[in-house]
């Protein structure tokens, strides 16, 4: 004999289609979260990265884990600060893990750091100087650096870094002028050298 | 040569981008090599900021926007998935159990009524009439299981007191149609609820339409020539 089950179909129907419009609630105010900060996680991973591909793949993961912790995130503020701080990591970690990769390979080839051959002196001079440049921002602590690549960062004010970051003005204040002065005297000599040729 | 005095001031106020202090100022002014040093560092500071401008700067691809939209598709479908896998498996999970369930009463059922008979075996009572339930013994066939009338009881029961869960109604189904019912009533509940939900998702209220009034500009009737026809 058949057997029956006792059923109320609308009341499942209605929570489904209730969970689906929230879903889709979600996603919404998501795209517009996106829009304004996705070019926040793309640069800060590009700052951190120097190289777009990588920056990009970054943001990607950094956007995803957003969306997937949306249910906590829906404030503004938090949103964003809560972007800058899993972009940086996430490209510090692709970071490292390319260095290894790096110092790996160096073991089995030649050496391979040549320097782009210049067509002109002063544009070699200026390249080399951005390349010195990044790398000098890639020696100063993860602290600093974030701090400073924020505030070179078009559209943010000193005290909307604070909030981002979630720390006092003052110390946004003090990170920026020591990470300044770490740079330039990591680049002083250089700069000099540039100037006596 | 740089004044050692001067130097960590000079250094400060060039990072920092501020004016020099009073003393510093005047020292500049007379101090040339100082001077020089200074607006050296002057320039190393705005050589610094204008790469940090283009290291932070950088032009977001066209793409990435792309790209994390389709992942999100991706893990939207693959939520979606996950849930319709758990509700399948729930459901088998279910009929197995009932099968068992309904295997384990008939059981225990049938080894009652074995008993009965050995015990009617026994003592041999006087035959009894044939009473009314085993006169509609062919009919009991045909009537619904245990189970299946205990549920159209609670049914009854449930829409007799009126307190059906929501005011939703409540049927019973062949359980290996319930999915499919469930899939039914979810297209019909969207259909007849999609103003609402339609209502809810739009934020902003949409505004009557404008339609300029149709101007009919004034028909110029020349007379006509006054000619002579032939």
């Amino acid at each position: 004999m058949q057997e029956l089950v006792l059923d109320q179909p609308v009341s499942g129907a209605r929570s489904e289609l209730v969970r689906e419009a929230a879903q889709a609630d979600a996603r919404r105010e998501f795209e517009k979260r996106l829009a304004e900060c996705g070019p926040l996680a793309f640069r800060v991973a590009r700052g951190v990265l120097r190289n777009t591909a990588d920056a990009e793949d970054v943001a990607q993961e950094a956007l995803l884990r957003a969306y997937q912790s949306f249910d906590r995130l829906r404030d503004r503020n938090r949103f964003s600060g809560w972007l800058v701080r899993i972009s940086f990591r996430l490209a510090l970690d692709r970071l490292r893990s390319a260095k290894r990769r790096e110092r790996r390979d160096a073991l089995w080839s030649q050496p391979a750091h040549l320097p782009p051959p210049a067509t002109a002196e002063d544009i070699a001079a200026s390249n080399q100087f951005q390349g010195r440049l990044e790398r000098a921002l890639e020696e100063l602590p993860e602290k600093l650096r974030l701090v400073l690549l924020l505030s070179a960062m078009d559209g943010y004010t000193i005290e909307e870094i604070a909030g981002l970051i979630g720390v006092p003005l003052g110390t946004v204040k003090s990170r920026i002028f020591v990470a300044r002065k770490k740079l330039a005297e990591k680049l002083r000599c250089y700069a000099n050298a540039i100037k006596t040729r | 040569m740089l004044c050692e005095r001067y130097k960590d001031a000079l250094i400060d106020a060039a990072a920092s981008g501020v004016v020099p202090c009073e003393e510093l100022r005047a020292h500049l002014a007379e101090c040339l090599p100082c001077r020089e040093a200074f607006i050296d560092e002057q320039s190393l500071f705005a050589a610094i900021d204008s790469g940090l401008h283009t290291v932070a700067n950088s032009e977001v691809p066209p793409s990435l926007f792309f790209r994390v939209r389709i992942a999100l598709e991706q893990e939207t479908s693959r939520k979606s998935g996950w849930f319709s896998d758990a509700l399948v498996l729930a459901t088998a999970a279910g009929i197995v159990l009932a099968v068992f369930a309904t295997h384990a009463i008939r059981r225990t059922r049938d080894g009652r009524e074995r008993a009965n008979i050995a015990v009617k075996t026994i003592v041999r009572p006087p035959k009894p009439a044939p009473s009314q339930e085993t006169m509609e013994s062919p009919d009991r066939l045909a009537k619904p299981s245990p189970s299946t009338r205990s549920l159209m009881a609670r049914s009854l029961a449930a829409s007799r007191r009126g307190d059906t869960v929501g005011a939703l109604p409540q049927v019973l189904v062949p359980r290996e149609q319930a999915v499919l019912l469930a899939s039914y009533a979810k297209q019909w509940y969207g259909q007849k609820h999609a103003p609402l939900l339609a209502g809810e998702e739009a934020s902003a209220p949409l505004e009557p339409l404008q339609v300029s009034p149709i101007q009919i500009p004034q028909l110029d009737v020349k007379p006509l020539a006054e000619q002579g026809s032939q």
